[in-house]
């Protein structure tokens, strides 16, 4: 088998083997059992203490969202001062560089704030090291836990016999930084800087090449950002390059460690869902759901990169050759095709090539990841996606065998279907009005000059950036030109309603299970755990996110494939 | 003009996170219904 193929199937295979243990001790925290990470209390003491929040305070679904949309506001404004004062930091800031532009500014503080990490300007040249580690590199640490934590606070409400107490927020956020991913980034940092990723504070070395040229090179404290920005599944990249930098991501053995540590997290979440609720098999069934369609997405996206482009043969270029175009030589097309698959199923945004330069198909795969959001998913948010869509296909079941539609022992009523069918029509009203908006002025003002490619693919990269910003994923499609008021100002406000909708929408549903009187299980009741509902469930994730965004792939990738 | 957009952006951001929390209370009064 070629090499290339058997590193992919290595990388799924080892994320998924890490993934089990992981998701067993991820639970041992939310339910705060002895860990071995027990010595990072005081650390969490400390934190509380100077907060002045007690977190054994047992809070309701409504007290810990708006604990969550709390402390989200607080991370907002201290990024946004922190960016358009940037010249005015104290220190780490060698090359002084000045502040940020308000509306960059905007964008940048709710992108780190919402986990998306859509970097509409380059690390190495508009941020200093203060702004990269006390502000995204910090950002990227607590985004996260708000996603474990809300995502555990998930896995509380249906545990939940009857009661309103789902823990608490502030608890799990602390919790999931400190014990789950901080060991983990402390971890993966080491590797990095082991195989030469930078982790200093020198400024610009200059450096002689070897045509004898005098160039300047940024280094700084790469790798510690770039382990938080892969398992948190946030992606803002140190550098503007991302993961294709080699100072990021230097060799194949980074590239392993790095996509393992895209996927980690999530897959542990959909197994912590098995251990928390001691429902192991219905947790495998949502993690072959999740991987029938993750692997048939990589298999496609393999296959037509290795195939090629047809346009280079046309040209009298070597024929049979893999698409290179837009890769790293060290990492080859299947390496980039998984990365490209695992940053946008995850939400994850890093990238190690251009997704621009990919075959249509491929482009097109990245954007179903996004549209559907729930393979695997972003860190908490993921799960909590997929969890719509469960609510959605058990309500679709229930209705089509006659049966009073349950989920795991309590009745689901049209109430909270109503909560689940908003959350699942937002995501597209976000991408297809951005992306109709952005249209419409570029016709109306075709001087504008965001696009850098015309017709089809040019629609593409317009509807690629809203949906990474709505998914909050983070990664560009590049060839657009985002740093604009309207674009910084447009994906602003859809990564905020992307990012705080779908993580209320369905805790307000838990909240309104838990305190449901459990049903008992019958004949009658609709079995969860079978083959049956798992094809349902890919069939209602397929209709609704596929379907829902048909009009708008056939204007983009799939009318580029057909003219390729 | 750079305080002023930098103040409307603090604006927008806090008027979008006022709507969210709006959205907890509708969600409990669909709820409640």
């Amino acid at each position: 088998m070629n090499t290339e193929i058997l590193g992919v199937i290595l990388i799924f295979l080892l994320s998924v083997a890490m993934a089990w243990p992981l998701g067993k001790y991820m639970v041992k925290v939310f339910r705060g059992d002895k860990t071995w990470t027990d010595f990072m209390s005081p650390l969490e003491r400390f934190v509380f203490k100077l907060s002045g929040i007690d977190p054994s305070q047992p809070m309701d679904w409504k007290q810990n969202l708006k604990a969550l949309l709390g402390i989200n506001i607080f991370f907002f404004l201290f990024a946004f001062l922190a960016l358009v004062l940037q010249s005015a930091h104290p220190f780490w800031n060698p090359v002084g560089i000045g502040n940020w532009e308000p509306t960059l500014a905007f964008n940048t503080a709710v992108s780190f704030t919402t986990n998306t990490n859509l970097q509409h300007y380059s690390g190495e040249t508009g941020a200093s090291y203060f702004t990269q580690l006390l502000v995204f590199c910090w950002l990227q640490f607590v985004s996260a836990g708000t996603g474990i934590a809300a995502c555990a606070l998930l896995f509380q409400g249906l545990k939940n016999e009857t009661g309103s107490n789902l823990g608490n927020f502030y608890n799990l956020m602390v919790k999931s930084c400190t014990r789950i991913l901080l060991p983990l980034a402390i971890v993966l940092s080491l590797i990095l800087t082991i195989n030469g990723s930078t982790t200093n504070f020198e400024g610009l070395k200059e450096v002689t090449t070897l045509e004898g040229a005098t160039i300047q090179v940024a280094g700084g404290p790469t790798a510690p950002m770039v382990s938080i920005k892969q398992l948190g599944t946030n992606g803002g990249g140190y550098f503007g390059p991302n993961s294709t930098h080699p100072f990021e991501n230097p060799n194949y053995l980074t590239n392993i460690a790095e996509n393992i540590a895209i996927l980690l997290i999530p897959m542990a979440l959909v197994f912590a869902f098995g251990f928390y609720l001691n429902r192991k098999k219905l947790a495998m069934l949502f993690f072959g759901v999740m991987s029938v369609l993750f692997i048939a997405f990589v298999a496609i996206s393999v296959s037509e990169e290795m195939k090629g482009n047809p346009a280079f043969t046309e040209m009298g270029l070597a024929a049979n050759q893999s698409n290179m175009e837009g890769k790293e030589v060290r990492f080859g097309p299947a390496a980039s095709s998984l990365w490209g698959v695992s940053t946008t199923s995850t939400s994850n945004g890093s990238v190690n090539s251009m997704h621009d330069s990919h075959t249509p198909l491929s482009g097109g795969i990245f954007l179903l990841d996004m549209f559907i959001n729930a393979i695997y998913g972003g860190v908490g948010v993921g799960f909590i996606n997929f969890f719509v869509f469960v609510i959605v296909a058990v309500f679709i079941a229930g209705q089509m065998i006659g049966r009073t539609p349950d989920l795991l022992g309590k009745k689901i009523e049209a109430r909270e279907v109503k909560i689940a069918a908003l959350v699942v029509i937002l995501h597209p009203f976000l991408i297809l009005v951005g992306t109709a908006m952005a249209s419409y002025g570029l016709v109306q003002n075709p001087d504008y000059g965001w696009l850098n490619n015309p017709s089809y693919h040019g629609f593409s990269e317009m509807l690629y950036e809203n949906t990474s910003a709505s998914a909050n994923n983070g990664s560009g499609f590049e060839g657009l030109g985002d740093n604009t008021p309207f674009w910084n100002i447009l994906t602003g406000i859809i990564m905020l309603l992307g990012r705080y909708l779908p993580i209320i929408g369905p805790l307000a549903i838990v909240g309104s299970l838990s305190a449901k009187k459990p049903v008992p299980t019958t004949s009658g009741s609709l079995q969860l755990d079978t083959p049956a509902f798992g094809a349902v469930l890919i069939s209602v994730i397929l209709i609704v996110a596929a379907l829902a965004f048909f009009p708008a792939l056939a204007l983009g990738p799939l009318a580029e494939y057909f003219i390729f | 003009m750079e305080i002023l957009m930098s103040i409307s952006m603090i604006l927008l951001a806090v008027a979008i996170f006022g709507l969210l929390f709006q959205s907890v209370n509708s969600f409990n009064n669909l709820l409640k219904k």
